[in-house]
């Protein structure tokens, strides 16, 4: 039953970008943001039996990703006594736990932006997800890894016009998606 | 006159095309011109250039770190393992 809503094979075409650019702001350190996205991945499989569908195969994943964070912080918190945590009050689940966490006391301006320009990268990322996923993909390894035209040609086997005819798609279905928050 | 028309004025898909690269940096100086002669007079593709460079300053902005592919191939051949396992 649940492989007809959910599609392992898929995830990390679908979501590793999101799941990586959420980790890493949160955990502050690449090796620990893999790991814990492993993590996630190995067990959302081994409750995929348990996935009713009621949320988005995303949403899921980060509800999966989010107690995996969490987990990592009380490690860390009940080892070190007091620790600076990254956190999102604004994530309606899991307050209640959150708030017995160390709240970072110098949340300036400039953390303030940084975390505005990451919660503009992860809508990014989200809408991204929303549009062809052909388009999506060529638009990701062109723009965000900055490859070679040439290379995403190859890899793709498409000509120069096919690519800037998706770019110009995936651009245009990415500026509607943003447009109601961000532009 | 027709040689001029043909170097100097594009439609616009052309005109998206030069803009998209122009995004990029990948445009050359002649498709630079190409673009903003056409920009001259087709409003819906100055509106559309507007769009697009204000797109490319947002995803500046954003600083989307793009995950490692070889990260990506790890986790795609232990789902693969453990999905299997799973299934067998
Ligand atoms: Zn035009």
């Amino acid at each position: 039953m649940p492989s007809k809503k959910l599609n392992p094979n898929k995830w990390v075409d679908r979501y590793s970008d999101y799941l990586y650019n959420y980790t890493i702001v949160r955990v502050n350190d690449r090796e620990v943001a893999n790991d814990l996205i492993s993590e996630t991945f190995l067990a959302a499989l081994k409750s995929a039996k348990y996935f009713k569908g009621e949320a988005t195969e995303r949403t899921w994943l980060i509800s999966i990703l989010k107690r995996k964070i969490i987990d990592y912080y009380r490690k860390i918190n009940s080892r070190k006594g007091k620790a600076e945590v990254k956190i999102d009050y604004s994530d309606d689940e899991n307050n209640g736990e959150w708030l017995e966490e160390q709240v970072p006391d110098q949340f300036d301006r400039t953390a303030e932006d940084e975390m505005e320009n990451h919660e503009l990268g992860l809508a990014i990322l989200e809408c991204l997800d929303s549009i062809n996923e052909k388009h999506a993909a060529i638009f990701k390894r062109k723009t965000i890894d900055g490859a070679d035209t040439e290379a995403i040609c190859n890899e793709f086997n498409i000509t120069p016009s096919n690519l800037w005819v998706i770019i110009h798609r995936a651009r245009t279905a990415l500026a509607a998606c943003l447009e109601k928050n961000w532009f | 006159m027709s040689k001029m028309n043909k170097l100097f004025f594009v439609d616009c898909s052309k005109a998206a095309e030069c803009c998209n690269k122009a995004q990029y940096k990948e445009a050359n100086p002649l498709e630079k011109f190409k673009l903003k002669f056409h920009l001259l007079f087709c409003s819906t593709c100055r509106k559309l250039a507007s769009t697009n460079t204000r797109l490319t300053e947002t995803l500046k902005k954003s600083k989307i770190e793009p995950c490692p592919e070889a990260q990506k191939k790890k986790w795609k051949d232990s789902i693969k393992k453990e999905y299997a396992e799973d299934n067998a």
